[in-house]
């Protein structure tokens, strides 16, 4: 199966190298992947706790901003 | 055509751009045109006062490179160490998946702390970031949206200092939700930043471009 690409563009010489990643890049990479996805998920799910703590309030979010200062 | 001097003998201009100055109290000389592009300069250590000199360069943005988004991961290496700060203009970006966030690496190190807001119609959070890489930590990869993003890596040359960072950018993702976030902080590093690294969590680039800038 191969790799994902990689483009690496040398500034001073103006070089552009297309390739596929090596392996210590490719496991940089997924690493990266599943660390973004991972804070996604926890971004989602703080989303989710605060609209389901409004509900349980019967607050809107307009009125929760309000109520905290905010604009 | 010989010029004559208030005293002494007479001088002559006959080369083109030749110009007649004093060089001392009645008496002049000729001075020779400089070279292309410079521009004439006192100077009290000259002959006439006067010399051709490359014109002074003050502040301003610099273009170091222009790069197409392509593949997986973008990375623009060997950056020129003699600016002041470096800022990054991403545009136009997007990817082939439906999910995915821009993801900005100073070395390709996960070592940036920011805190910053953001705010997306589905849901706004603020963004706190930890030991990671720089990144709106959202989805803003819509294709028939002009995604952009401004990077600023402040002092990015020094050693010996970690640097500050700031992230502002907007976008649209594929559900719609219209993204604005704010980020700023530092990268925990006392190296120099020669090189970036730029992707998306959620597969290749599918467009944008990436400029990158040094400003004095």
């Amino acid at each position: 199966m191969s790799k994902p690409l990689i483009r690496i563009h040398n500034v001073e010489t103006d070089e552009i190298v297309d390739r596929e990643m090596n392996d210590a890049e490719f496991t940089k990479y997924q690493a990266e992947q599943e660390l973004e996805a991972q804070r996604q998920t926890e971004a989602q799910a703080k989303a989710a706790q605060r609209q389901a703590l409004l509900t349980r309030l019967g607050l809107t979010e307009e009125e929760a901003t309000i109520l905290l200062g905010g604009n | 055509m010989p010029i004559t001097k208030a005293s002494g003998n007479a001088v002559t201009a006959a080369a083109k751009g030749d110009l007649v100055v004093g060089s001392a109290t009645n008496d002049s000389s000729v001075l020779a045109v400089g070279a292309n592009n410079t521009v004439l300069t006192a100077d009290s250590t000259t002959a006439t006062g006067l010399k051709w000199a490359a014109p002074a360069t003050g502040g301003g943005m610099t273009l170091l490179s222009t790069t197409s988004l392509s593949g997986a991961t973008v990375t623009l290496s060997s950056i020129d160490q003699t600016y002041t700060h470096l800022e990054l203009y991403i545009f136009k970006y997007t990817n082939l998946s439906s999910n995915g966030a821009l993801i900005v690496k100073p070395n390709g190190n996960n070592n940036v702390q920011a805190n910053g807001g953001r705010n997306n119609s589905n849901s706004a959070a603020v963004a706190i970031q930890t030991d990671t890489a720089i990144s709106p930590g959202w989805n803003t990869l819509r294709t028939n949206a002009d995604n952009a993003a401004i990077i600023t890596i402040y002092n990015y040359a020094e050693t010996g200092k970690h640097k500050n960072i700031t992230y502002v950018g907007g976008g649209v993702d594929t559900n719609s939700a219209y993204t604005g976030a704010f980020l700023s902080g530092i990268i925990k590093t006392d190296d120099a930043i020669t090189s970036v690294d730029i992707f998306s969590n959620g597969g290749d680039f599918n467009g944008g471009t990436v400029k990158l800038y040094g400003v004095k």
